[in-house]
């Protein structure tokens, strides 16, 4: 209880720097980590064919790796998919280059022959995704675009309701949030698919839902406590607010969590980015947003005043 | 509200047969094809909406139901066949352009041909005079402006090796001429063709093109042919011959395709497509997928286990942190549920896999609107109002600020609908939707309910709110202390904590931006109770 005591008296604004030290940090980690080892992106974003499928009898991966490449294709990527608990698919997923439908139908001919596709109600199992190359280049721009598009949408709404100094905060926040959770992909080395992308965008609007939200009760605030020096006032919001972010953030966290266990392969992979993203985006409305926010209106006349005059009369 | 639920409900049961699932959750194919004309261009709108039209013929024959065919940008169409049972022979039809073309076999109209591969028919072509990028070009699209590059595929039982040739076009007759075709069995060998009709115009085409071959067989003392060509691949080369004197008229009656090792599908699969039209386009495929029923019902068990636990665990939290108000956001929550479930399958939305991956995250965005309502009620509460006034000014405030960020959201799903390709679409839609019934629902549902009750005088208890006396004095001493502008600035750690007494004296300090409504609803209470 303490804890939570200390925290809602907890001088957010006056450890600023030490937030935009922790942030940079992670940020330039992130950079650098694009820099050197870029990102792995999926099969959407390239050319090829990626088969799911799965076998009566699970063959060892390097007896199926034969099989396949004895079928025309050495290079192929074998994965094995985790199965999962109650209803359990234990399959593999092969990426091949692009197959024809021909060439298609025979690698599955090959394979069922050596070691019998899974069927249940008559039907193998069995699935194919296929992308060309220019089908992938229009994945990447529209991707983006749409992000592109979202920042500005983003900056305008905000500097209309509130002010270009709140839009400013709430904008180095998304930013913030979005190279992090690329840098995490980065780093870890997972795949970029489009469902990453769909995360990407919702970790954007999420992280600004959240910014609103307590930026809300500033500007309510700047009214009510406008005696205040503008960093305590903020203070004063935070603390407020404190109780519905955690809350928030748990009860968004809990499905997301839910969905990281018991998804399949596709929600994984979105659950892992959206984990990442509620977590930054809580975090970022505290730590960036808000320090920001207090930076660019502590420059205003009347608040350099009120903190000169805090100042004194401290001292 | 309860017409709504009732009417949600009405569209929800039975849930297996109105819920529209996505292929990838059901199983099926999904195809999206670029189109480009036969040399290579960029189609134009008419004929690219005529291309779907023909394809929802061919996938109609294929007795697909609930198939989706639309146009995507300016020279893609994106099929999606949810269900289907054979993807290998639904994408052999689909696809096929079916583009028929007859072409007499003399060396004016066969200026290359036969040879054995294609570098030697474009190379053969080029010392004939043809200009190097016509010649590029047919090596690319297979057909230029000038030329059609076909070939003749292996006959293994008559040895006969794969051969090409170089037609000038026009083609004497196209599939326009066509008016039915049918699959069926040649009389003498007994193997599979198909029989084509001729339109009456087209009757008398061919009739022409039979005459001159058997003329000018006639002349030169030695059989003519012609090639039926299907997408540039030759697919019969019928003989005229000039020694029946009953063929001097010409071929009246129709045409007959007999490859040389059709199957009885494929003599089926080829009178499908010449009876659905010719595609005035070329399609390649752009992106492709194709998942397996089991796949698919595994995606959907697991995807539902994850939602359920992820409602469930959020429903426990809030009974557990906003005990009475959890309840009553529980109950918003469910409402919530039904009404986006209904409305799903009204519209009807079709359920993808990242369509319910938004709709679970949608759970903690209706549960939020909840959150922020009720800590703002707390607060008022806090600050020493009567619950029913603070349901009021808490509800007018929370809401507002709810407003603003679910805009935001809206905003951001709305950008990824607008330009995301297929699989982000699904959960920007459920997205849309989520927040904007979770809206709903807070308004409508959440209010109407606090209203009433806080009309009873068991409710008028901050303990029901989640507010503990200790709460309240400190919030109404932080009140006090802001208000009159003292800054005391603290640091972690080294707390004052202002004299209780001060706080119990305190009288509401900062009416300021609130609506006025304390004495007049505390009245109102204390009517109920007599």
């Amino acid at each position: 209880m303490s804890f939570f005591r200390r925290l809602y008296q907890f001088d957010f604004m006056g450890h600023k720097v030490w937030w935009f030290a922790l942030s940079g940090v992670l940020i330039a980690v992130s950079l650098v980590s694009l820099a050197v080892n870029g990102l792995d992106f999926g099969l959407e974003f390239q050319e090829g064919t990626r088969i799911t499928v799965s076998f009566e009898q699970p063959p060892a991966l390097g007896d199926l790796r034969d099989a396949v490449s004895e079928a025309g294709y050495a290079n192929a990527q074998i994965q094995q998919t985790e199965g999962v608990t109650g209803s359990a698919i234990e399959g593999f997923q092969i990426q091949v280059p692009m197959l024809s439908d021909d060439q298609r139908v025979a690698l599955r001919e090959a394979l069922d022959e050596q070691f019998t596709i899974e069927s249940s109600d008559g039907k193998q199992v069995w699935g194919v995704e296929t992308v060309s190359a220019s089908f992938g280049r229009q994945v990447v721009s529209s991707s983006l675009k749409a992000i592109g598009v979202a920042l500005l949408l983003i900056l305008a709404y905000v500097t209309f309701r509130f002010q270009w100094k709140y839009a400013v905060g709430g904008i180095a926040a998304v930013v913030h949030d979005t190279l992090i959770v690329i840098g995490i992909y980065s780093l870890t080395g997972r795949e970029v698919t489009t469902a990453t992308i769909a995360a990407v965008l919702t970790i954007m609007g999420y992280s600004l839902y959240d910014n609103i939200i307590v930026f809300d009760r500033v500007r309510e605030n700047e009214g009510k406590l406008g005696r205040m020096p503008y960093a305590d006032m903020v203070n004063e919001s935070l603390w407020e607010m404190l109780t519905r972010s955690l809350n928030t953030t748990l009860t968004s966290l809990l499905p997301v969590i839910c969905l990281l266990f018991f998804g399949g392969e596709t929600l994984k992979d979105f659950a892992f980015a959206l984990l990442v993203g509620i977590l930054l985006g809580a975090y970022s409305t505290f730590f960036v947003s808000a320090p920001v926010l207090t930076i660019l209106k502590e420059h205003e006349p009347r608040y350099k005043k009120l903190k000169a005059a805090a100042r004194a009369s401290q001292a | 509200m309860t017409v709504l639920v009732a009417v949600s409900l009405y569209f929800i049961i039975p849930p297996s047969v109105k819920t529209r699932l996505g292929l990838d959750l059901q199983g099926g194919l999904e195809v999206v094809y670029t189109a480009r004309t036969a040399d290579g261009k960029q189609p134009t709108k008419a004929q690219l909406e005529q291309t779907v039209g023909i394809l929802d013929r061919r996938v109609n024959g294929l007795g697909v139901t609930e198939s989706q065919i639309q146009t995507q940008g300016a020279d893609q169409v994106s099929i999606a066949l949810p269900g289907v049972t054979d993807a290998d022979q639904a994408l052999s039809v689909i696809g096929k352009t079916a583009q028929l073309e007859f072409f007499k076999d003399d060396p004016e109209s066969r200026p290359v041909g036969p040879v054995e591969s294609k570098d030697a028919a474009l190379k053969e072509l080029r010392r004939q005079g043809a200009s190097q990028a016509e010649v590029d070009q047919l090596e690319a699209e297979g057909t230029s402006d000038g030329y059609s590059l076909v070939v003749s595929e292996e006959d293994t039982e008559n040895d006969i090796p794969e051969q090409w040739f170089v037609y000038a076009r026009p083609p004497a007759m196209t599939g326009e001429a066509v008016k039915s075709a049918r699959a069926g069995f040649d009389g003498q060998t007994n193997k599979p063709n198909v029989l084509i009709d001729f339109t009456s115009e087209g009757s008398k085409q061919f009739q022409q093109v039979t005459r001159e071959l058997f003329r000018s067989g006639l002349l030169k003392q030695e059989p003519q042919t012609f090639a039926i060509v299907l997408d540039n691949v030759m697919e019969s080369d019928p003989m005229i011959d000039y020694t029946d004197p009953g063929l001097r008229d010409g071929i009246s009656g129709g045409a007959e395709i007999s490859g040389g090792n059709m199957t009885v599908q494929e003599s089926k699969d080829l009178a499908f497509v010449l009876n659905t039209g010719a595609l005035p386009v070329k399609l390649e495929t752009a992106y492709e997928q194709q998942v397996s029923a089991t796949l698919g019902k595994d995606s959907l068990d697991q995807a539902l286990i994850a939602g359920m636990a992820g409602l469930g665990l959020v429903l426990i939290y809030m009974l557990l942190f906003y005990r009475f108000l959890g309840l009553v956001a529980d109950l918003a929550l469910i409402v919530y549920g039904i009404l986006l479930w209904g409305l799903f399958n009204a519209i009807p939305v079709t359920l993808t896999l990242p369509g319910i991956a938004g709709l679970i995250l949608t759970i903690g965005v209706a549960a939020d609107a909840n959150v922020v309502i009720f800590e703002r009620i707390k607060e008022e509460v806090s600050l020493g109002k009567t619950v029913r006034s603070a349901v009021n000014s808490g509800y007018a405030l929370g809401f507002k600020t709810i407003l603003d960020a679910n805009v935001l959201t809206l905003l951001t799903a709305v950008v990824l609908f607008v330009f995301a390709t297929a699989q982000p679409k699904g959960f920007a839609v459920t997205l849309i939707l989520g927040v904007i019934v979770s809206m709903f629902t807070a308004v409508l549902f959440t209010r109407a309910i606090l209203g009433v009750l806080a009309g009873f005088a068991f409710f008028n208890r901050p303990s029901l709110m989640g507010v503990k006396p200790s709460h309240m004095r400190q919030a109404m001493a932080d009140q006090e202390r802001t208000a009159r502008g003292t800054s005391t600035r603290r640091r972690a750690g080294g707390v004052a904590e202002p004299p209780a007494e001060a706080a119990s004296a305190a009288a509401d300090p900062a009416p300021v931006t609130r609506p006025a409504g304390p004495r007049r609803t505390s009245t109102g209470k204390r009517k109920k109770r007599r």
